[in-house]
């Protein structure tokens, strides 16, 4: 076996280790023993196959399991698109109808058809764009803040609903083997996240006295979707951790 | 050879004297284990010091960068205690077993 041979198959084994997920000073701690042990096993006529087996990936797997990581690749990005988006979609029609959104809904041709179009939780209330700035009329729920609190209430959970769906179905379409803890850890870690967002949020926006400015209202949209980007990514990473094996308590 | 064996085995060669890993698949595979010891002693060692039954050590190998050497625990010798006990009984009945052909089927093989 050559030194080039040898530096592809560390190369191979290292990307795979931090593919399921091993920290980089852990992988860097043991790319350096296995380089120093197969300078020598190679320097006196051994393979690298005697040594790490013919089976890099399976080679990698047993090591992130010793170090408590269940084999499976991270798949933050499909978790975040599968789980995200629906929670961004029920989010946004959310915010139009308790918003004044009957008028707003109403204009659709499909939707203006549906009874919850007539949802209207002020009065007379208009959106409209004026130098690049979006003004909305004074909100006038006082009456209805519990129905508007139940109404963010009821979409939140259908959110959870709609995104824990998504990615449970993503999840068993690409046979994940830690699907169900997965979406065990999304029910408790995306409300989380979406609170931590909300709030971040809103703080935000009460330093911009709510402004309703673009720039504003994207700075808002940015941080809640980091909040729910990285709960999706600590439920995954916690999805990920595995006990020790059983082998150690008998033979 | 069973996958559980592979701890044991590894504790006790470097009981014997503190090793790094490829010194421990080459002694392996003195006592015969060389089919074992592709691919399964890295990870086993992983596990076994992360379990804290092994622990590591940098030394300056004199020929080349550092190596890394294992030696035993307190918890790791007790462990190997534990199993070679263990193993001394299961395989003293395994062998009585195996020897000793039951009265039963001695008399269907007279007849």
């Amino acid at each position: 076996m050559t030194k080039p041979a040898m530096e592809v198959a560390l190369a191979d084994i290292r990307k795979r280790l931090r593919a399921f997920g091993i920290s980089r000073p852990t992988v860097r701690a043991i790319i350096e023993e296995l380089h120093t042990d197969l300078l020598e096993a190679t320097g006196s006529g051994a393979s690298i196959d005697s040594i790490i087996g013919p089976d890099r990936r399976a080679f990698a797997a047993r090591i992130a399991e010793a170090h408590g990581r269940a084999p499976v690749p991270g798949r933050i990005p499909l978790l975040a698109v599968v789980s995200g988006l629906p929670v961004a979609i029920v989010a946004f029609f959310t915010y139009i109808v308790v918003m004044g959104g009957g008028p707003v809904l109403g204009r659709l041709p499909v939707v203006g058809r549906l009874p919850y179009s007539h949802l209207a939780f002020e009065r007379q209330s208009t959106v409209y764009v004026d130098d690049g700035v979006w003004t909305m009329s004074h909100v006038d729920n006082s009456n209805e803040v519990w129905l508007v609190l139940g109404v963010y209430g009821l979409a939140a959970a259908l959110g959870l609903a709609l995104a824990t769906f998504a990615a449970d179905a993503a999840l068993r379409l690409v046979r994940d083997d830690r699907r169900v803890a997965t979406v065990k850890w999304l029910l408790v870690a995306l409300p989380i996240g979406a609170i931590v967002g909300f709030s971040a949020a809103i703080l935000f926006a009460s330093t911009r006295d709510f402004s309703t400015r673009p720039r504003v209202i994207q700075v808002e949209c940015i941080l809640i979707t980091i909040a729910i980007i990285a709960s999706i990514a600590l439920a995954r990473e916690r999805a990920r951790r595995i006990p020790p094996p059983p082998s150690l308590s008998s033979l | 050879m069973l996958k559980g064996l592979i701890d044991p085995c590894l504790l006790a060669v470097i009981e014997a004297d503190d090793a790094y890993g490829y010194e421990i698949v080459r002694r392996l595979e003195i006592a015969g284990l060389g089919d074992v010891a592709t691919g399964s002693v890295y990870p086993a060692l992983a596990r076994l010091e992360q379990a804290g039954l092994l622990q590591s050590r940098r030394e300056e190998s004199g020929t080349g960068p550092p190596r890394k050497y294992y030696s035993t625990t307190v918890l790791g010798r007790a462990h190997l205690e534990a199993w070679r006990q263990e193993w001394l009984r299961l395989t003293s009945s395994v062998t009585r077993v195996l020897t000793n052909v039951p009265p039963q089927h001695q008399a269907e093989e007279q007849t």
